[in-house]
């Protein structure tokens, strides 16, 4: 068993640092690429390591403070529970947030060699403590004990960190519990692509909610406060008598008595909330392994769903572009459109916005943001601005998100000018789309204002995609990234340095668009200048960059060779 | 005789890795050509400069009286390919795949249909036409990758590694429609590792080692300096030096001691 262990340990530790490592087939541009994308990891750990330093150094002097009852016990002790009881929600949203991200596939290679299956749960259970949102509550949780330990109380110091071990093994226990239940309900790639695009969506439209509630029952937002009135103060007992009695099973609770119990001097007590810990992390692991074994039963199953045949569908030829323009570009939307990242690309931005407006509307107050929220035309054009960005996923990997995909067209008859117009206009259709719904969502909240405002909109929106395009296929062909647009994480995301050029230039080259409308609404008060303006604006991003996308698609064929080797995921 | 391929002084360098080294291929038109070497002797980098997916180091290469390197777009025209990789979007279903070829060469939607269902009938793939490439069979991304090369009707054929993970039944109606598609004036150039099945359909054959072209002729002249009789896979054997004596004798496998 030990030897199995430590055999997936070297797996995982050789995984993670071969990620780092370059192939040989690279040119300089190539080695600066992946030098950039290992810079961001790099970043990430730094400031993971200045949290644990920041968050350790806060519990031991809490836990020496409140030992010492510099501070009441329970004070410490709440924040500590507030912790837990995050990180358990965290752990949740996180792991049902990422069915599609993960793969049981990568267990196939390891079923086939001689490891229990005890040993390979227990290993996923274990590495669930690498988690960097669990570093930070083990330093918490260990620094809060050392704490009281260097205080002088050592029993109150060895039950607290017992406490936290325990508490760590039912953290990861949980998160493994989530994982595998997630994995093994949404096996196949179409329930857990959905399941992902619902979740998405959900968390980012019910982040709403609580501010429309508020909004709504009337937080009075508008009306100014009392001097000298107070808000009334909550002391932690009432808190606590305000808390459901089920909620005093949770692991958080049990170990919020444990630790108040062994400050107390109650080792008895304390004792019983170990013994109580124990078995929630005990519980915990036995559901996990049972899960665990279910997911592994599942990788022999699988049934594949057949439809009738269909005879080929081409789409509707596009007016004016030559065949293989217009097959790249109905390629890149079909392809899109089937992944969850397009999904949300097309369906969030316009429902998310139509909801922000809803809720800035319910607020009674004379504020910038409410009154804008009455102006469909803007909240069009903000939704139409998100989308872009959204839309960097695939605008900033042209080439990188379709894998073998890209290698059909390196190999197909098609001039690097039509594969780059291809994509543009494939992108385009995407983004025409999501343009739609964010217009019916915006005309359901707020369809006031004058028609002029909302084509300037329109016509602002393309103008900023226009302008932003010979730098889509520029930046495409310079860090093309192997991603995979199933994925909502970091995975389906393009390499890093177009995503920041992406996220700086947006917003400058939308700024034009928005000047106009916003001059020709609240200057000159003449919608008409919006709609003439936008369009002649429009008119000129197209005579600069038609060319000069002609421009950039000289790069693709300097990089083919690059572009090939990324389309084998290489 | 008239080539369908031709190269010379063919190279591919990769750093100090030489995976061409300066080869001259003689490919006839209307040849069934088996392009042989063992694993890494650099078969897939030839095909991949062939057909332009790699740029070579150095050399000149003429496919159909063309020069690919100056005007690929024309060669791709008359050209059909099965990589490595096979080379499908995972989000178009087969049939879109096909759809998507024929709309690249320029074909009419009518052909592009007639081809289509033809092609599926063919490989068998009339049940999952619909389905998204990504929830295919190894096989069956085999073959809808085939029929992806076959569509466009190219007068040369790149096909790496057709046959493996590949069905006898299809195997076979494959190799029928192979045959068929040389014997009406088409050339194939293939990789395979099944050296039978090299055997059976090649009339010419040229062997690839680190890099180097070894042999090069029919499967007779290959055979004439030989013993008589050797099969092909003796012959292979043979020309890149491998014997069972050369191997370590993993005395530790015995498992009756």
């Amino acid at each position: 068993m030990l030897s199995s262990l430590r055999a997936i340990t070297w797996l995982r530790w050789r995984l993670l640092a071969n990620t780092v490592r370059g192939g040989k087939r690279r040119d300089r541009m190539e080695q600066i690429s992946r030098a950039f994308a290992v810079f961001v990891p790099i970043v990430v750990a730094a400031m993971l390591t200045g949290s644990v330093i920041a968050v350790t150094t806060l519990a031991f002097i809490g836990g020496r403070a409140a030992v010492d009852h510099v501070i009441r016990p329970e004070l410490a002790v709440i924040v500590l529970r507030g912790l837990l009881i995050v990180m358990l929600v965290v752990l949740l949203i996180l792991t049902t947030n990422s069915p599609g991200q993960t793969t049981i596939g990568r267990y196939t290679r390891l079923l086939l060699l001689p490891i229990p299956r005890g040993v390979l749960h227990l290993v996923e259970v274990v590495a669930n403590l690498a988690d960097p949102w669990i570093v930070l509550v083990a330093a918490a949780l260990m620094a809060f004990g050392a704490g009281m330990a260097v205080a002088g109380h050592v029993m109150a110091a060895l039950l607290t960190i017992t406490a936290g071990l325990l508490m760590l093994a039912v953290l990861a226990s949980f998160g493994a519990l989530v994982s595998f239940l997630v994995g093994w309900l949404f096996r196949s790639r179409r329930r857990s692509e959905l399941f992902t695009l619902v979740v998405v969506a959900m968390l980012s439209l019910v982040s709403f909610l609580p501010m429309f509630l508020t909004s709504r029952t009337g937080d009075r937002a508008g009306e100014p406060r009392r001097p000298g009135r107070a808000r009334s103060q909550i002391s932690i007992d009432t808190f606590d008598r305000a808390l459901p009695r089920w909620t005093r099973a949770l692991p958080s609770e049990v170990y919020g008595r444990t630790v108040l119990n062994a400050v107390a001097g109650n080792p008895v007590d304390a004792g019983f909330g170990l013994f109580a810990l124990g078995a929630e992390a005990a519980l915990l692991y036995f559901c996990s392994s049972a899960a665990h074994r279910r997911m592994l039963g599942a990788l022999e199953g699988g049934s594949r769903r057949r439809r009738a045949a269909e005879l080929p569908t081409a789409g509707l030829p596009l007016p004016g572009l030559s065949p293989a323009v217009d097959a790249v570009a109905w390629a890149e939307v079909k392809t899109a459109l089937r992944t969850v990242r397009g999904r949300l690309v097309v369906l969030l931005p316009g429902p998310l916005f139509a909801l922000l407006g809803a809720t800035l509307g319910r607020i009674p107050g004379e504020t910038f943001a409410v009154a804008a929220s009455q102006h469909g035309h803007l909240l069009f054009g903000l939704g139409l601005t998100f989308s872009l960005y959204s839309l960097q996923a695939f605008t900033m990997n042209l080439f990188g998100a379709d894998r073998a995909g890209l290698t059909l067209q390196l190999l197909s008859p098609i001039r690097d000018r039509e594969l780059a117009w291809g994509k543009l206009i494939g992108s385009a259709l995407i983004l025409g789309v999501a343009t739609l719904i964010c217009l019916i969502a915006a005309l359901a909240v707020a369809p006031y204002g004058s028609p002029f405002l909302w084509i300037a909109a329109f016509l602002g929106g393309i103008a900023t995609f226009v302008l932003l395009s010979p730098i889509f296929v520029w930046l495409s062909a310079l860090f093309p990234l192997a991603s995979d647009l199933s994925k909502t994480g970091s995975g389906g995301n393009p390499h890093g340095f177009p995503m920041l050029v992406g996220t700086v230039v947006t917003l400058i080259f939308a700024a034009p668009s928005a000047a106009i409308v916003f001059a020709a609404e609240f200057w000159w008060k003449r919608p008409v200048i919006g709609f003439v303006g936008t369009a002649v604006w429009l008119l000129i991003t197209l005579a600069i960059c038609v060319p000069l996308v002609n421009l950039a698609a000289r790069s693709i064929g300097a990089r083919r060779e690059n572009l090939a080797l990324t389309a084998q995921g290489r | 005789m008239t080539l369908a391929l031709e190269t010379s002084g063919l190279r591919k360098v990769f750093g100090d890795l030489v995976a061409v080294d300066s080869i001259d291929l003689a490919v006839p038109r209307g040849s069934f050509y088996g392009f042989l070497g063992p694993n890494g002797a650099g078969k897939s980098t030839t095909i991949k400069c062939l057909t332009g997916l790699l740029l070579p180091t150095a050399g000149t290469c003429r496919i159909l009286d063309m020069d690919p390197f100056a005007d690929p777009v024309s060669v791709k025209r008359q050209v059909g390919v099965m990589p490595e990789d096979l080379a499908l979007f995972d989000r178009l279903s087969g049939a879109e795949t096909l759809a998507f070829v024929g709309r690249v060469h320029g074909l009419d939607k009518a052909s592009v249909r007639a081809r289509s269902a033809e092609l599926i009938e063919l490989m068998d793939l009339k049940s999952a036409a619909a389905d998204l490439v990504a929830d295919y069979s190894h096989g069956m991304r085999k073959k809808i990758s085939l029929a992806a090369a076959l569509l466009p009707g190219p007068r040369l054929l790149f096909l790496d590694e057709p046959f493996e993970g590949i069905d006898a039944i299809a195997s076979r109606q494959i190799k029928d429609l192979l045959t068929h598609y040389v014997r009406g004036g088409g050339t194939v150039f293939l990789t395979s590792h099944v050296l039978e099945i090299v055997e059976r359909l090649c009339d010419h054959i040229g062997i690839i080692n680190k890099g180097r072209m070894v042999a090069q002729g029919t499967l007779a002249e290959l055979r004439s300096g030989a013993a008589t009789g050797q099969s092909l896979e003796e012959l292979f054997l043979t020309i890149v030096g491998a014997t069972h004596a050369n191997g370590p004798a993993l005395e530790w496998l015995q498992t009756t001691r």
